[in-house]
């Protein structure tokens, strides 16, 4: 009958649909893995077998001890409480600020929204190193810098270090978008109902936005994790954050030579706990928000 | 709305407006400190010190820890004085945290620099000219002469060289140079003699590219594990540019009348100095770290793929091999005259910023007095293999060795390497240093490679590196 | 009235935020157009020379490497982002439609976002290594020649910009996948399952339920990732120094705009500063322009 044919055709089509997802998924995942598995195994080598060249597949010997004198090298207790410090603190706040700017910007009418919105495009055309000895100095007449002698404001480096970069709009962008999609019905609902401006973005707009709003919370962990140059420059000792740890810890400054198997070990130990964090974040990211609250 | 922005913007504009400031020319003037100075013990000053010193645990192994004990040492001599250190990373990070601090005031009273930087310094107008400090009237401030003399006069005269009237502006405080390690071991069993002229070296390369390609020790080996082996290896491009160019006194750059840098390597000689080398190369017999792209030549050198290795002496560890593989020798670098030997120095210096606050300077110049004394400097050098700034220094570095019962292999190629950088001093010379000077000294790295590379011929290498640093 | 008052509310919002950009974003970028007016500007003192021309500009087009690395940023651009948003529309769609080993495919894809890029640079210059890489290996066991792909010429073995630009190509799609199919998998999850099976019912080919559907719904999330792609990519450094390395001289022929910028903001000499800000604005230009066909475009094709 036709009908079999037809159902025996779209059967093998999409088995084969299927196959071909998933060898194209397992070839870029391999593509993926590649550089993780060399970072990995490097830090697993002994220095001399780091430096051999050309460079083996697979560590001769496992040397375990390369993570325990990373850690004894650089200061990385006291860098890792710093990196939580700064990094809890940016994305608290940052991802607040983000949801009021996307807010505004998409739901609220005002005028010159639009206008606003391009200017603040062009916030994130401009390369960041043009904007480092301007801040700085900014910075510093704040007294939150540290150049030796402690800052004039206690704890001035850590303000030093969030709040300069505290609004992304990178960030509220994405949350535009998302807070756009949003049908206007809900929101005449809303209004024909007496809610207020405030109420609705907590009550309706938050809640339908969690994906977005959690890749924006993890986004930002991860900018503040990462961050390097700025850091480097208004932290002094005691604030520095694990980033300026890895790097200067196992880099000869004369001889610019690195020690890769502690520095991989190091940034190893780093890269863990965020994707410790993605793990147990993937479970809200990924689990589709339920739309009943529409169709009602 | 449209109000308060236009208001919003008006009041940017105009903080903006009010915190420009008119550049103002830049003028080394020694009188900006006195020569005539009081030190005040009954005030309390504290002072800032910026290094790139790796940070250590054993005061034996030099860097951070051994600053610390002499810091505490130099707080029993000073008590009215606090040292604050910190490490800002490496030789280029330390020069952008210095740049980014001037403009907004946060410089530190004392930092190393090597002397390209300092000349960009210098356009803050407030690098402190130190000559009123070295000359002062206040024997416990100036230097004697025989301090001065004690110096190495190579050393100290890096110190000089950012305008023609001998304005001071840094003191030497370790050093390294360049020396050759060589094979012991492989020159020993082959009969080979080492070389001291670059005349020599292109022969022994000659001989020993031949007992690679022919002998019967090595035919085992494939046609391109062969082509790998390389007789000589020279790290640092630029160093050997301009090394070479002053042994065979041909014009690099210059200080003018005026003060003003010029560029002077663009010239005949030059040319025909690269492409000496160029000769080699593509002989293979001679490599250098940009052209094994990735590897330095110690590495190979450790691994018997190279037999002699010109480097930094800062860098002996690595051409030690483990398990003493092979016998490691010292000789001095190779010359194109010997009669006009001349040797790069290399390693930090430290300099000092101009503050308000007299005793704050006068306390970081003491500083800076101590850390550089005789024994201080030979301690360091000890314990790091670098080279002291001092002759009385080398002397105790000397004994030290001398004195080492059951010295090991590695320990008495550091001895041999202290032996070799104390013959060259008489060869040290430093070249001028102006805002193009480290652009200079980039170009010409990158003229070499681009020679060897085949990239250019050597006249358009020439043309485009000058251009460069026209820019 | 009720305009007014709205009016006064939305910037409730954004008042906090747009005072702190203000301080630490439009300041900065006014200041550097300003200094790229002002050869004489001296980065030690900032202070001005008072001096206004058009030197700094007229100086850089006239400087062939910085001609270079306007050439290179726009083929990394033109190339990479395109490129990265179909391919990782493409791996969130199939990421969607399995159900087994879902999770594992998930937080492979996720890795490269949350690693340093520069160490997995290094990691690549490893892989492409003329005489030691992984990559001329495996072509050697095929008998294939080594080839030299992001080494310096050596007078042996020939470098090419293709190969280099190549070797940085696949690098920068490989970096830039991680976030884009984030976004993309969360965009999916919230179209309702509804219109697919709807689709379904009609027997509607996977094709154009692609094309027809989910690309329609993913449209404001697609213009998004176009946008600020395009941004990122014109802004693009840490990349090429992950691989070349970071020196200038060696590495002119691949450097980027910013890489220009970078080396100019860092020299010695006093004039260059004023270099690299023109530079920075020059880009900052290009981009706004390229922004603007974007949104422009962004609007015709975006349903909300």
């Amino acid at each position: 009958m036709n009908t079999e044919l037809e159902i025996k055709k779209q059967n093998t089509s999409r088995i084969l649909l299927k196959i071909l997802t998933y060898t194209f998924l397992t070839i870029m995942a391999i593509v993926i893995i590649i550089p993780f598995y060399w970072m990995v195994i490097t830090s697993l080598k002994s220095a001399t077998e780091v430096e051999l060249f050309p460079p083996t597949l697979f560590p001769k010997e496992f040397v375990f001890y390369n993570y325990i004198e990373a850690l004894e090298r650089a200061n990385l207790i006291r860098y890792f409480i710093n990196t939580m410090i700064v990094s809890i603190s940016s994305t608290i706040l940052g991802t607040f600020f983000s949801i009021f700017m996307a807010y505004a910007l998409s739901r609220l009418n005002f005028k010159g929204r639009e206008l606003i919105f391009t200017l603040l495009l062009a916030t994130m055309m401009i390369p960041g190193e043009m904007m480092v000895i301007t801040n700085y100095i900014t910075v510093s007449n704040f007294g939150w810098v540290d150049a030796g002698q402690g800052s004039r404001v206690a704890n001035g480096p850590y303000y030093a270090m969030i709040v300069p970069f505290l609004i992304s709009i990178f960030h509220v962008y994405l949350l535009r978008q998302t807070f756009k999609q949003v049908p206007n019905e809900l929101y005449y609902a809303a209004k024909v109902d007496g809610t207020s401006d405030w109420k609705y973005l907590w009550r309706v707009m938050v809640p339908l936005a969690k994906p977005s709003i959690i890749t924006i919370i993890i986004l930002k962990l991860m900018g503040a994790w990462n961050s390097y140059v700025w850091p480097n420059l208004v932290a002094s000792e005691n604030y520095r954050l694990i980033t300026n740890g890895l790097r200067a810890a196992f880099s000869n400054s004369d001889t610019g030579r690195t020690e890769f198997h502690l520095q991989m070990a190091a940034t190893v130990m780093v890269t863990l706990p965020l994707l410790i964090v993605f793990i147990i974040f993937r479970k809200y990211i990924m689990r589709g928000v339920s739309r009943s609250g529409i169709k009602g | 709305m449209k109000k308060i922005f236009i208001v919003f913007t008006l009041v940017l504009i105009s903080v903006g407006l009010m915190s420009c400031k008119k550049a103002s020319g830049v003028v080394l003037d020694w009188d900006v400190i006195s020569d005539d100075l009081e030190i005040d013990t009954t005030e309390p000053v504290t002072i800032v010190f910026w290094h790139t010193m790796g940070k250590t645990v054993d005061p034996a192994l030099g860097q951070q820890a051994l600053l610390e004990v002499y810091i505490e040492d130099f707080k029993e001599l000073y008590p009215h004085i606090t040292v604050l250190h910190e490490s800002k990373g490496g030789y280029n990070e330390i020069r952008d945290a210095i740049n980014t601090a001037l403009p907004a005031g946060n410089e530190p009273h004392l930092a190393y620099s090597y002397s390209d930087h300092v000349a960009g310094y210098i356009n803050s107008g407030r690098v402190l000219p130190l000559n009123n400090l070295i000359d002062n009237k206040n024997p416990e401030i100036a230097f004697s002469i025989d301090d001065k003399n004690d110096y190495v006069e190579g050393y100290w005269n890096e110190g000089n060289v950012y305008d023609n009237a001998g304005t001071m502006l840094n003191l030497p405080f370790i050093k390294s140079t360049e020396v050759m390690f060589y094979n012991k071991t492989f020159f020993n069993k082959y009969n080979l003699s080492v070389p001291q002229t670059w005349e020599q070296v292109k022969t022994v390369s000659q001989q020993i590219r031949t007992i690679i390609d022919t002998h019967e020790d090595f035919s085992k080996l494939t046609a391109s594990e062969k082509q790998a082996i390389i007789p000589i290896g020279y790290d640092s491009e630029s160093n050997l540019f301009i090394t070479a160019s002053e042994q065979l006194n041909i014009p690099y750059t210059a200080i003018g009348e005026n003060n003003e840098g010029q560029i002077l390597f663009n010239n005949d000689e030059a040319k025909e100095m690269v492409s000496f080398f160029k000769e080699m190369y593509d002989a293979r017999l001679l490599t250098t770290k940009e052209m094994l792209g990735g590897g330095y030549t110690s590495d190979k050198f450790v691994e018997q793929e190279l037999f002699m290795s010109i480097g930094s002496t800062g860098g002996t560890n690595y051409n030690i091999p483990d398990n003493q593989a092979f016998e490691v020798g010292v000789a001095p670098l190779p010359q194109f005259d010997l009669e006009n030997a001349k040797v790069i120095q290399q390693g930090p210096n430290i300099h000092m910023f101009l503050k308000d606050n007299v005793q704050e300077m006068i306390a970081a110049w003491l500083f800076l007095k101590f850390i550089t004394n005789s024994e201080n400097s030979a301690r360091w050098a000890i314990a790091t293999g670098y080279s002291p700034v001092r002759k009385s220094s080398f002397a105790e570095v000397n004994s030290y060795y001398e004195n080492l019962t059951n010295i090991s292999a590695r320990q008495t190629v550091f001895k041999n390497v202290a032996l070799v950088a104390q013959q060259q001093i008489p060869s040290y010379f430093t070249s001028p240093a102006f805002g193009k000077s480290s652009k200079a000294r980039d170009q010409v790295g990158a003229l070499i490679v681009n020679v060897f590379g085949n990239t250019y011929s050597i006249d358009e290498a020439f043309s485009k590196a000058y251009e460069e640093v026209a820019f | 009235m009720l305009e007014k008052k709205k009016d006064y509310h939305a910037w409730l919002y954004l008042i906090i935020p747009l005072v702190l950009l203000s301080i630490f974003t439009f300041f900065p970028l006014i200041k550097t157009i300003i200094i790229s007016f002002d050869n004489g500007y001296n980065k030690w003192q900032d202070a001005f020379s008072f001096r206004f021309s058009f030197d700094s500009y007229i100086a850089i087009f006239q400087y062939p490497p910085f001609l270079q690395t306007l050439k290179n940023t726009l083929l990394i651009v033109f190339i990479s982002v395109p490129l990265s948003t179909v391919l990782a529309l493409l791996i969130a769609v199939g990421l969607n439609s399995i159900k087994p080993f879902q999770k594992v495919f998930q937080t492979v894809f996720f890795l490269p976002y949350v690693t340093n890029s520069i160490a997995i640079g290094m990691v690549f210059a490893v892989l492409f290594n003329l005489h030691t890489g992984l990559v001329n290996g495996v072509l050697e066991i095929f008998g294939i020649d080594k080839i030299n792909w992001i080494n310096r010429n050596d007078g042996f073995f020939q470098g090419s910009y293709f190969r280099k630009m190549f070797v940085l190509q696949a690098y920068i799609l490989w970096d830039a996948l991680a976030f884009k199919i984030l976004v993309f998998i969360g965009g999916l999850q919230n179209i309702s399952k509804q219109y697919y099976d709807a689709a379904k019912i009609d027997s509607t080919p996977k094709k154009r339920v692609l094309m027809r559907i989910t690309v329609p719904l993913l449209s404001p999330l697609i213009a998004y990732i176009m946008i600020t792609s395009f941004i990122g990519a014109f802004k693009t450094y840490d990349s090429v120094v992950g691989i070349f390395g970071n020196n200038w001289e060696m590495t002119k022929d691949i450097q980027t705009v910013v890489g220009f910028v970078y080396q100019m903001l860092r020299a010695d000499s006093i004039n260059s500063y004023s270099y690299g800000a023109a530079a920075a604005v020059v880009l900052f230009l290009i981009i706004l322009l390229f922004t603007g066909i974007n949104l422009w475009v962004s609007k015709k094709r975006v349903h909300y």
